[in-house]
């Protein structure tokens, strides 16, 4: 538990800061380094938005996959390591169901990471 | 770099150089990238011809790369192939002279900056059609050069195919992080959907894309490529890795619809490299699309993990970690079995 403001918007603020008023008194590669920092406080702010759901969905779509090779009990694993198993047992899933479980996790990976990298057709919704 | 270093890079560039060119002295301008594995300096050699503008690559920690030497001398037959290319005019692999292995070649004056490029082809839409066909018309001439005429340490990723040397490198370098079902997709597709193989290996640039381009705009003359640069990744396997990893949507940077590097139409490229004598192979192009972006998709988790495991402490090398997603996505959409 921490006072406002919160871990997102510290992160926004952190990120406005770097682009606003310090990358424009930074040259070569101080300016490079500087503005990956601030595009990485960007990533963490979204991350921290968005990846208790999406990970909570990760966990459920690789467990439903792994679960449905009944050589694997999936239970007592954690989300990084269902990933793990899944990509162990490759050879033994399902290609289509892989693919569709994998491509879900990996389009709320990149909403995180960078939004924009989206093909037009996974664009979320406007609110 | 200390005052030290820099004195002892100066000096003994200035000596290498000076036994060809008088007696001259260099002058470091500035730092133009800190990459991965090598550092690249912008500088100046002073002597009785004048100026010449150079740039200076320090080599470092290196993933794959060629040698600094090896490196000279395959530009120098790429560039009598008619390749556009820097002129080097100095290499050498032993630390001795400046402190650590090191090339200098003459600057190019142009654009390198992908965003800087398609900015000057937004102004000018010409500019990205005779780019396309230049880079066509050059990755020809350089897919032609003999191979048995080049430096042996080069490496040759032929056996026992290059598509099979390839997988057997991606899953060498898999070994070595954690576990990736994506990764693992990948690979999985790649042994089911090997292409039929080269006619011949040829020499293979290995990372040409937007961004290890030097291109000249309207401004400067005509405009279009004046050098392609970073050949640190060169080997001799299947000529489509170069237009495939060329074409990567990685390499676009936004512009979706110019597959080329984000300024040129596949057809465009592909028409000047088979009028300059190039073959294309759809399913080989198809085949190194995934290859590659299986490869990137490795190497941005293994910069990722030098940082983690404390080799690096480099913000750069750390932010990769979070680009691996979007080779993910990427190739989970070339390898879509609903695609196919």
């Amino acid at each position: 538990m921490q006072d406002p403001p919160d871990a997102a918007r510290l992160l926004t603020a952190m990120a406005d800061t770097l682009e606003q008023r310090v990358l424009g008194e930074l040259a070569g590669s101080a300016q490079h380094q500087a503005r990956v920092v601030a595009n990485l406080c960007r990533v963490l702010a979204r991350e921290h938005e968005l990846d208790p759901a999406l990970d909570a969905a990760a966990r459920q779509g690789l467990a439903d996959l792994l679960a449905a090779d009944d050589q694997l009990a999936t239970d007592e694993l954690t989300t990084d390591g269902l990933w793990r198993a899944c990509a162990e047992h490759i050879d033994e899933l399902d290609e289509v169901a892989t693919h569709r479980v994998l491509t879900e996790i990996v389009r709320g990976k990149v909403a995180v990471a960078k939004p924009e990298y989206l093909r037009p057709d996974d664009q979320p919704e406007a609110p | 770099m200390t005052a030290e270093r820099a004195d002892q890079l100066t000096d003994g560039l200035a000596a290498v150089l000076g036994d060809a060119r008088g007696d001259v002295a260099v002058r470091v301008d500035g730092t133009a990238s800190v990459g991965a594995t090598r550092r690249t300096l912008f500088a100046t050699v002073e002597g009785p011809d004048g100026e010449t503008p150079v740039v200076v690559q320090l080599a470092g920690l290196s993933l794959d790369g060629l040698s600094p030497a090896t490196e000279a001398a395959l530009v120098a037959a790429a560039r009598r192939a008619g390749v556009p290319a820097p002129e080097v005019l100095a290499a050498d692999d032993e630390p001795e002279a400046v402190g650590q292995p090191f090339s200098v070649a003459r600057q190019v004056e142009g654009l390198t900056v992908p965003r800087h490029v398609l900015r000057a082809v937004a102004a000018d839409p010409a500019l990205g059609e005779r780019l396309t066909e230049q880079l066509g018309t050059a990755l020809a001439r350089l897919h032609a050069i003999d191979v048995a005429t080049i430096d042996d340490g080069v490496p040759r990723r032929t056996d026992p195919t290059p598509t099979e040397a390839a997988i057997a490198h991606l899953r060498s370098i898999a070994a070595g992080l954690p576990p990736s079902p994506v990764v693992a997709l990948g690979v999985r597709w790649l042994a089911h959907h090997h292409p039929a193989p080269a006619p011949a290996p040829t020499v293979v640039h290995g990372d040409l894309r937007n961004g290890n381009l030097i291109v000249a705009d309207a401004a400067a003359s005509e405009g279009g490529l004046a050098a392609i640069i970073d050949w640190e990744l060169a080997h001799v396997g299947d000529p489509m890795e170069d237009l495939a990893w060329l074409c990567l949507r990685c390499w676009r940077f936004g512009n979706d619809d110019l597959p080329v590097g984000g300024f040129g139409h596949l057809d465009d490229l592909v028409d000047a490299y088979e009028a300059a004598g190039g073959t294309f192979r759809p399913d080989a192009f198809a085949w190194w699309e995934v290859a590659r972006t299986v490869w990137w998709c490795l190497v941005l988790a293994l910069q990722a993990s030098a940082f983690t495991h404390g080799l690096s402490d480099s913000i750069v090398l750390a932010a990769s970690g979070r680009r691996v997603a979007e080779l993910e996505y990427d190739l989970l959409h070339l390898i879509d079995p609903s695609r196919s």
